[in-house]
């Protein structure tokens, strides 16, 4: 690692080091100072806030599970497949996650708005609108937060011992067994990063939300909407809110270090 | 952080010396139609440019309250010029220049109502959630047509005027209370005869062009054109 930087060049590297970290840093620290901690736990107890941790709970929870359920085969399909369609379907599940996510619910609403493609007739035949309904924000969160657990879980895929598969089929294990006792542990660490992102990603998605599912309280009013609600009216408690929602993400992080990172990126 | 601010600073210097004298406004993104003209017919008048900065209400909060390097802000709803005037931020009386009426409009293809039957007519409604300032106005508007607000199921309470307007839009709603100017492609109605103001005001420790651009704006010339554009004045 030494080596890398040479004895001149650091006097470069270095300080443009220093001044990228505290390009990220140092937002995140103000907000902490700003921060009314003297009331922390009574700006949460707002029956709004409360309302809005609520509705962010069960929605990216709920998300969690339809993008394992939907994200593994997707993962799986893209593993073991090799061609031009394979590589134009992966670059295409990977787009939402560098798309700004307005556009993505400006795509929602096209598709599942009331008049639209798809929506126009949920409406006519079913009468489902999904405008100001938790169901609305799943979709919205699935469609920014799916990316993160295929592209974990195809990598997850990539790195299976296909041949210990093979010994257990040798073994007369049939194709159920082989993947619940060898194939399934081997994936767990990738579909654990994977899903434990996708969540994160949930939990912090806005512009697509509130462009396609609106923002009704608990209902579709998310805590990322509730924030930039409060910015206006509450700034003390939109500091509190974007410190939840710090801790969630430095959580994530630190959990995915011990778990994830560390098993596989070290040798 | 630093690297951004450093940018910035470069950035600014080459704007400056581009141009000598620039405005720097931040504005509800209501005004946009009537006040991008507004300020060309300034700048061609007086050759200083004005430089306008649209935003929905939160984002003109923050960056009021932190200091944005505004000359001029103008802003809809009376809530953030008290809290800036209270703070000692504002240069000079804020000026009430225009007003613009709540209506409740409805989406193409949709038979309007009554505001009375409003309630019980089955249409999917959007409103302004009552936390930004055409949310509040359309409290009161309810209020003073005789309606309880909490009697109107709303589908969604969005967090901008401009995300309601665009759920009339796209017809993901049949009703919607905006303000006039933002929808007059809709059939609407009055509602309770509520107006919205629009205040701006010049920024404590700015140029003078901003207090003179203020000034501007209780002209005749900017009656015209705020009215021309669908606007009251006062």
């Amino acid at each position: 690692m030494r080596s890398l930087i040479d004895s001149r060049l650091k006097y470069i590297v270095i300080p443009l080091a220093i001044l990228a970290a505290a390009t990220l840093v140092l937002p995140l620290l103000a907000l902490v100072i700003r921060t009314p901690f003297s009331s922390f736990f009574d700006q949460l107890g707002q029956d709004r806030v409360r309302d809005a941790l609520r509705v962010t709970a069960i929605t990216s929870s709920v998300t969690t599970l339809f993008a394992i359920v939907l994200g593994v085969p997707l993962a799986a399909v893209l593993a073991a497949t090799k061609g031009p369609l394979t590589t134009a379907l992966r670059a295409i599940a990977t787009v939402p996650m560098v798309l700004p996510p307005v556009a993505g619910g400006i795509a929602l609403v096209s598709l599942l708005g009331r008049r639209g493609v798809l929506g126009s007739t949920l409406d006519d035949q079913l009468g489902i609108t999904l405008l100001g309904t938790p169901a609305g924000v799943v979709i919205a969160q699935l469609f920014v937060s799916l990316p993160f657990l295929v592209v974990a879980v195809e990598a997850g895929f990539h790195s299976i011992n296909v041949r210990q598969l093979d010994a257990a089929a040798t073994l007369g294990a049939s194709p159920l067994q082989r993947w619940r006792l060898v194939g399934l542990p081997m994936l767990r660490p990738a579909l654990v990063a994977g899903a434990t992102l996708t969540w994160a990603r949930a939990v912090g998605e806005l512009g697509a939300t509130i462009t396609f599912a609106g923002s009704l309280p608990g209902q579709s009013r998310t805590v990322p909407t509730e924030v930039l609600l409060l910015i206006e009216t509450d700034p003390g408690a939109a500091n509190v809110l974007s410190v939840v929602l710090l801790i969630v993400s430095a959580g994530v992080l630190i959990g995915l270090r011990g778990r994830w990172l560390g098993r596989i990126a070290t040798p | 952080m630093f690297a951004a601010c450093a940018i910035v600073v470069i950035a600014a210097a080459a704007c400056s010396s581009s141009s000598e004298r620039t405005v720097t406004v931040v504005a509800a993104s209501s005004l946009q139609s009537a006040l991008d003209d507004i300020a060309a017919d300034w700048t061609s008048e007086t050759g200083i440019d004005v430089n306008i900065s649209y935003a929905g209400s939160q984002t003109l909060a923050a960056q009021l309250r932190d200091g944005f390097p505004a000359d001029v802000a103008i802003v809809a709803g009376a809530r953030i010029v008290v809290e800036l005037s209270s703070g000692g931020s504002l240069a000079g009386e804020p000026v009430e220049f225009a007003l613009n009426e709540v209506v409740l409009a409805f989406a193409d293809g949709v038979e309007p109502v009554s505001v009375a039957d409003l309630a019980g007519a089955g249409l999917i409604i959007t409103l302004a959630d009552p936390a930004v300032p055409l949310g509040d106005y359309t409290a009161l508007a309810f209020a003073n047509a005789g309606i309880d607000p909490r009697s109107i199921e709303a589908a969604s309470l969005e967090t901008s005027a401009a995300a309601v307007v665009t759920r009339l839009r796209t017809g993901d709603a049949d009703a919607a209370v905006i303000y006039a100017t933002d929808g007059a492609e809709f059939a609407s109605s009055p509602l309770g005869g509520q107006l919205a103001t629009y205040t701006a005001a010049s920024i404590a420790g700015t140029s003078d062009e901003g207090a003179d651009f203020v000034d501007y704006l209780a002209s005749q010339a900017v009656r015209d054109r705020l009215l021309a554009g669908g606007f009251i004045v006062p």
